[in-house]
């Protein structure tokens, strides 16, 4: 954990009518696509699911890494933590922090990005993330699936993949 | 019309707190200032205000309650920020139910395309 703790850019939070384990279930797999992060795949290093261990954020082919970072903390299921690097972006990474807290079985969930360059290129993609990523995880854990508009959005990325920039070829950004 | 599935996402009570809270030109505008400013204080954003440093409090506990205003303690501060997700989940309450006009079209579309990509293959092999 860093001894200075990151100042926060932008919070997002949500209720979500889950149980706090199902919730943390759903952002740490590993075993399929995550839905509320834009339907990419967690690749994580030898290490697993623990400080200092690479993440790597892949499309469902795996041909193409979208975000990369190290882990910083994780506490099941209350806290999760990682740097964060959009691979076609030269921004230094930002810090991502997911905080679940159980309120009579159900889940209050906050998303904390930290750290952010201001003006930077990553601050205006982050800020515009973040509703989604909340409201798509609400909506898959409560209803089982993201919302439509959410949907289109994943079928659009998959038609686009083929012309990903050639920087976030995965064979770049290699997790170990 | 049947109400959409994603109705059930957001409750009456939820509602009615974010419309109340959005309900009052002083709330709009500190929800407007905290965007421009994440992270402020209560402070610096009550200097914007001509009225009683209790009178701004209540205002963001309003706010506050409904979801729209978040604070977070950063070393011995508090800090404000503003959360748009109560919103965008009222904006979704509604529109999603429209979605389903233009979901065959866009999922039509989708299919014309991909069949339209194996058969250029197909005709690439052919060639080859």
């Amino acid at each position: 954990m860093p001894d200075v703790p990151a100042k926060p850019t932008n919070v997002f939070r949500v209720f979500i009518r889950a149980s706090i384990h199902d919730v943390w279930k759903e952002i740490t797999r590993t075993d399929a696509p995550i839905a509320c992060f834009f339907n990419n795949r967690m690749h994580l290093g030898r290490a697993g699911l623990q400080p200092g261990s690479t993440i790597a954020m892949r499309t469902v082919s795996g041909k193409f890494t979208g975000v990369v970072g190290e882990i910083l903390e994780v506490v099941p299921p209350t806290r999760f933590s990682h740097t964060f690097k959009f691979t076609n972006m030269d921004d230094p990474p930002c810090v991502v922090t997911y905080e679940l807290r159980d309120v009579s079985g159900q889940t209050e969930f906050t998303l904390i990005i930290s750290d952010v360059l201001q003006g930077s290129k990553t601050q205006k993609q982050m800020t515009q993330g973040g509703t989604l990523i909340v409201n798509t995880l609400k909506s898959v854990m409560e209803t089982g699936r993201p919302s439509f508009g959410t949907r289109m959005l994943f079928v659009l990325f998959k038609l686009l993949e083929p012309i990903s920039p050639a920087k976030c070829r995965s064979e770049r950004w290699p997790v170990n | 019309m049947q109400p959409s599935p994603d109705a059930s996402r957001v409750t009456d009570d939820e509602l009615d707190a974010v419309f109340a809270a959005l309900a009052a030109p002083a709330r709009r505008r500190m929800l407007d200032l905290l965007q421009a400013a994440p992270g402020s204080t209560i402070a610096a954003l009550a200097a914007h205000f001509d009225m009683s440093a209790v009178g701004v409090l209540k205002h963001v506990r309003v706010l506050e309650r409904a979801g729209l205003l978040l604070t977070r303690k950063h070393g011995r501060e508090r800090l404000l920020f503003v959360n748009l997700v109560p919103i965008q989940l009222i904006y979704d309450r509604w529109t999603n139910a429209y979605a389903s006009f233009w979901s065959e079209q866009v999922v039509d579309l989708k299919q014309r395309l991909e069949s339209r990509t194996s058969r250029s293959k197909h005709t690439e092999r052919k060639r080859a």
